[in-house]
């Protein structure tokens, strides 16, 4: 009987702490951005206008999900009103306010664009290795100082062919400073670039 | 208990902390190889030959730049003399040493070091010996193993080529050279058509269809007496012969009662078995690296698509299906991609496809492309290809990133087929 009730308060605790963990936003974590529909928050290489999009976001505190509800009911309303030309009207202006209406923290702003950076960077000097539909990846721990100066670099996790492991590490000896992370606020580069990894892949542009 | 839930908050903790930026595309550049000139220890030239033999091997498939001579701030010999930083500076990758010594028995002796510059370390220490008057034989030993130091893959610096050329109207010839287009030799010469030319595994000899009794037939010529046969048929014709990589069979097309089949020659008893039944057109038939299964192009869906049958059991599996041309295809050497003839709306690429996969992948950027055929190492694909009327043949490397064109000949070069690597 305690200790039903030792476990379920553990397991309590574990979900409220797990729960804090999860929503408050002091780091960058994947199952996050699976919310957003619109930043490119996927580990893409930003063009210029991209960046200029979002540091022109307004950061509101809008509830997204509430008001996106609302215009969806706004929609099928009038397509049962059947008016077409406004409907395309307001699919953009719901297309616009829900654009705005993500909650994008500063942090993570700065932090999607150092990450397109330094993609810029890692995919000019790794040279790939040709492979016929080989799908394979290699993971490579990366330290940094907040000089940029890469401190240390590890293989976390091989992709089982010698050659492809070379040339990622090749690709990172061959770079001794990541310099994208030099004007980042000292607190987002602590929680984000201090210790990072980089996953190689074989397939994909 | 609370041990673990300590353990499991510091866990989530961590993986929810650690970022991950993945890497994909890579860099448009290649990489760099600097073949420093090898050291004769006796005055002579022979050592700057071989190390320029050796580095005109390197880019033939245009799949490394190099550092030319006049670029180079020092010409190490030694590891005790190469310096990291010399090359680093000049955003080499790999680098070649060596040198040349005189054995007792007047022979070359050729020592070879491959390093990697950027993680600083040597991937090979090789020695070779050799007479000076075989130093192009030599140059591509080397070769084949530098390559392999570096890329992971079977150097194919010693295979050869076969492939049909036609200077003028109603003139017809194949020839065989190295793969860099050295060494060529006329095979055969006729007035009619010829087709299709195809290696043996120990590259003795080849088959190809001639025309010259006014109907095709499959002829088997040996390389070295010159010496030709053909495969009885008993008049039909027959055409596109492939050798199975086992040496055991020939597979190819014959027309019994105007309709194209697939059939099976058995080089050791001659006789000749049925494969395919079907009342379209089975042609273009490929053999598995293992012999034990057939690609083949059929219109048996209405339109040209890749079929593969398992001999064994007779079963036919259809490979492609999107587009509405799909044919002459080839397996690579893993046995489970294949490249082939892509057509959509009339124009015609090289592409790959991996056989369990859907997607078919173009490599070739020109149009009017056909009759691939892979390097025995599985990297590299020369097709023919038309420019200005001109028939020629173009290459790429299977990741697309490199491409090269063969000496133009005078007159359309057709039907390319590398020979395999000899053991």
């Amino acid at each position: 009987m305690t200790n039903t009730a030792i476990g379920f308060f553990c397991s309590l605790s574990a979900h409220l702490l797990l729960f804090v963990f999860l929503t408050v936003d002091f780091s960058l974590s994947d199952n996050k951005f699976e919310n957003f529909s619109y930043i490119p928050v996927k580990f893409i290489s930003l063009p210029e206008e991209n960046i200029k999009k979002i540091k022109s976001l307004k950061i509101s505190k809008l509830k997204k999900n509430k008001e996106i509800i609302q215009s969806k009911a706004l929609i099928e309303k009038n397509i049962i009103n059947k008016l077409p030309i406004e409907l395309d009207l307001l699919a953009k202006k719901i297309l616009d306010q829900d654009l705005m209406s993500i909650k994008i923290s500063n942090e993570t702003k700065e932090v999607q664009i150092t990450i397109g950076l330094i993609q810029q960077r890692i995919n000019s000097v790794w040279k790939k290795p040709s492979l016929i539909n080989q799908d394979i990846k290699v993971e490579i721990n990366i330290n940094l100082a907040p000089s940029g100066e890469i401190l240390n670099f590890k293989l976390v996790e091989s992709s089982g062919n010698k050659i492809f492991d070379d040339s990622a590490l090749s690709a990172i000896s061959n770079i001794s400073f990541l310099p994208e992370v030099i004007n980042l606020d000292i607190r987002y580069f602590e929680r984000n670039f201090r210790s990072f990894n980089l996953v190689f892949k074989s397939i994909g542009d | 208990m609370r041990l673990f839930l300590v353990i499991f908050i510091i866990f989530s903790l961590v993986s929810s902390a650690q970022l991950k930026i993945e890497i994909s595309k890579g860099s448009e550049s290649l990489p760099k190889i600097a073949i420093v000139p090898f050291k004769s220890s006796f005055a002579s030239t022979t050592g700057d030959n071989l190390s320029s033999l050796v580095e005109s091997n390197l880019i033939l498939f245009g799949e490394f730049d190099k550092l030319s001579k006049s670029e180079m701030l020092s010409f190490p010999h030694s590891e005790e003399n190469f310096y990291f930083r010399d090359w680093k500076v000049l955003e080499v990758d790999y680098a070649v040493i060596g040198n040349l010594l005189i054995s007792d028995a007047n022979d070359l002796v050729i020592n070879y070091t491959v390093i990697d510059i950027a993680l600083n370390k040597i991937l090979l220490k090789g020695d070779i010996s050799g007479k000076n008057s075989d130093l192009e034989q030599i140059s591509k030993i080397i070769s084949n193993r530098v390559y392999k130091s570096i890329t992971g893959l079977k150097g194919v610096f010693n295979t050869k080529l076969a492939y049909i050329l036609n200077p003028i109207k109603d003139s017809y010839m194949i020839y065989i050279s190295d793969i860099d287009g050295s060494d060529e030799k006329l095979l055969f010469k006729s007035s009619s058509p010829l087709m299709s030319p195809s290696w043996s595994s120990d590259r003795k000899k080849l088959a190809y269809v001639s025309f010259e009794k006014g109907y095709p037939e499959i002829f088997i010529q040996n390389l070295t007496s010159g010496k030709r046969s053909y495969i009885e048929t008993l008049g039909m014709s027959n055409s596109a012969p492939v050798w199975s990589p086992n040496s055991k069979y020939i597979s190819f097309v014959m027309s019994m009662s105007g309709n194209p089949d697939i059939y099976l020659y058995n080089l050791r008893n001659k006789k000749i078995s049925r494969l395919t039944t079907h009342y379209g057109i089975d042609t273009e038939p490929a053999w598995s690296p293992d012999s034990k299964k057939i690609l083949f192009t059929s219109n048996r869906s209405g339109s040209p698509q890749i079929y593969e049958l398992t001999i064994s059991s007779g079963r036919i599996k259809r490979i492609t299906l999107d587009g509405d041309y799909n044919a002459r295809a080839r397996y690579f050497p893993n046995g489970k991609d294949i490249v082939l003839v892509h057509g959509n709306n009339g124009i015609f690429h090289i592409a790959t496809k991996n056989l369990k996969k859907r997607f078919i992948n173009p490599i070739s950027k020109t149009s009017l492309d056909e009759s691939p055929t892979i390097s025995p190492n599985g990297n590299i694909i020369i097709y023919a290809t038309k420019k200005d009327n001109q028939g020629f043949l173009a290459g790429s490397t299977i990741n697309g990133r490199s491409k090269f064109t063969l000496p133009v000949k005078e007159g359309s070069v057709r039907e390319p087929a590398w020979s395999p690597l000899l053991n």
